[in-house]
């Protein structure tokens, strides 16, 4: 069943085209990677999706139709996005379960728990957030994310900020979260080795869509334009 | 120095400094500061026109808001870079506006001469300002961490932001009688930093600033009265000296 379509999609920073007329569909349960250089889009893309900038051209979530730069909060709930990092004073004293008390107002403090031991991080609840490390918050921003219960998930670059071992992790985490809540994601990373096994659909984005389908249809000369250099795709496999 | 003065002042101190916790975690410390300047030409027509000083400001500040706003979203200037062409723009107004004898109180405020009218003013912008806070306490709490989670949360960015700005102008028309134009900033900056040194969770963070406002207040104007001096600087001196103890007590603890 089709949860999102992306049709005629433009978007335009100031006088600056980022996005143009790019089009394709999302599957109940697809995770899809959108691969691309630096400046190929990726994350207008998301922040499109989202709802976060004005854009032209057409996108369905979940059946209901936004058109362009219709910013109707209500009709994108379903949507979780999981930015890169959070915009905040280091020295800000807010603990872990008082975000999610206050701004999600979830009064009761084993649901709260709940949402972070599932996405473990239960431990971390009395945390301030500055006192996080880029893992740690990248699982507090799930869980955040995951409390509101969204059928569509959104991550841009998962695994930015974290260490390779970190990265791992959240790997098996994000492989965790699809499987058990019948997610649909959609993920910009740089980090090809890691998420082709766990993406079954590729969309190679720079400003328009160069390809999109299966990872292993997806052709290294593609890539190879993409990136503007050699780039050799491999998959990894994990038991 | 008489028992409306005092209900004022403390309200202000209390009230400001709760706000101030949000302005300075959404990095508008300075603007802030800048902003209060906007009022000088209101007080100073105010005082031409014999209508209450607190009037004047407060017209003069949502004016201001409305202004940065609109020419914001016309030529997408940064608000620090608005905020700072009206502050000097409305602080060279209210000085060539400002009758002479007038510019001390207009500058450092005159939290002891608070009669029956700036009273009932005074408690009618509280009352609204506490409302604002109480209504929106959620939004500019989730403002303080990410804009972008909020937007995605069904959060109206835009309108908590301008809801934030016309409670600073609140905040600004309600300290300028306590301690005046030049200083009403600090009201809103130095008790909010000083709690955040010292607490450990965000509901500790918004008492201890309110804490902080509320005695600076009563204990600069005590000093004011006692040593026949300014109440307005005087209420600043306390709270860097509580800012001080602060950064002792982190220092020492930890």
């Amino acid at each position: 069943m089709n949860v999102l379509s992306v049709k005629n999609l433009s978007v335009k920073l100031g006088d600056n085209s980022v996005l143009e007329n790019v089009n394709f569909d999302i599957d109940e349960g697809d995770i899809a990677l959108v691969l691309g250089p630096n400046g190929a889009g990726k994350t207008t893309l998301l922040r499109a999706i989202a709802g976060l900038i004005p854009y032209t051209g057409e996108i369905v979530v979940n059946n209901v139709v936004r058109n362009e730069k219709e910013t109707c909060l209500e009709q994108i709930r379903r949507i979780g996005f999981v930015p890169q990092k959070l915009d905040f004073q280091y020295s800000l004293p807010i603990r872990v379960k008082e975000i999610f008390k206050i701004a999600l107002n979830i009064k009761d403090e084993n649901k709260i728990k709940e949402y972070l031991e599932f996405s473990k991080a239960g431990h971390l609840e009395n945390k301030k957030l500055g006192e996080l490390s880029g893992g740690e918050l990248q699982r507090i921003l799930i869980a955040f994310v995951m409390a509101q219960e969204p059928n569509i998930l959104l991550f841009d670059e998962p695994f930015s900020g974290i260490d390779i071992g970190g990265e791992e992790t959240i790997y098996q985490h994000l492989k965790y979260i699809v499987a058990k809540k019948h997610l649909t994601m959609i993920m910009v990373s740089h980090d090809m080795s890691v998420v082709f096994n766990l993406a079954n659909k590729v969309i190679c984005l720079n400003k328009t869509i160069k390809c999109i389908g299966e990872p292993k249809n997806i052709k290294e000369n593609v890539l190879e334009e993409l990136y503007g250099s050699e780039v050799a795709l491999f998959q990894h496999l994990h038991n | 120095m008489n028992l409306y003065s005092i209900i004022i002042g403390i309200l202000a101190g209390g009230l400001i400094s709760f706000l101030g916790v949000f302005v300075i975690n959404r990095r508008l410390a300075l603007a802030a500061d800048a902003f209060s300047h906007i009022a000088l030409p209101g007080v100073a027509v105010a005082i031409l026109l014999n209508i209450n000083p607190t009037v004047g400001a407060l017209f003069a500040l949502l004016f201001g808001t409305f202004i940065i706003q609109g020419i914001q979203s016309k030529t997408k200037l940064f608000t620090e870079v608005l905020i700072g062409l009206t502050f000097s723009l409305s602080l060279a107004i209210g000085l060539l506006l400002l009758p002479e004898g007038e510019l001390e109180s207009a500058l450092l405020g005159d939290i002891a001469s608070v009669g029956f009218n700036d009273f009932i003013l005074g408690i009618a912008i509280s009352v609204i300002l506490f409302g604002i806070l109480i209504q929106y306490f959620k939004k500019f709490t989730f403002l303080t961490f990410s804009e972008t989670l909020a937007q995605v949360s069904g959060v109206n960015v835009n309108r908590v932001n301008f809801v934030l700005l016309v409670g600073l102008a609140l905040s600004v028309a309600l300290g300028i009688k306590v301690v005046g134009t030049l200083l009403v900033g600090s009201l809103l900056i130095i008790p909010a930093a000083a709690s955040q040194i010292i607490s450990k969770n965000f509901k500790s963070l918004l008492f201890f600033s309110s804490i902080f406002g509320l005695f600076s207040v009563a204990i600069g104007m005590y000093f004011g009265f006692l040593f026949n001096l300014h109440p307005g600087p005087m209420i600043i001196l306390v709270e860097g000296t509580i800012f001080g103890i602060a950064f002792l007590i982190k220092q020492i603890k930890g």
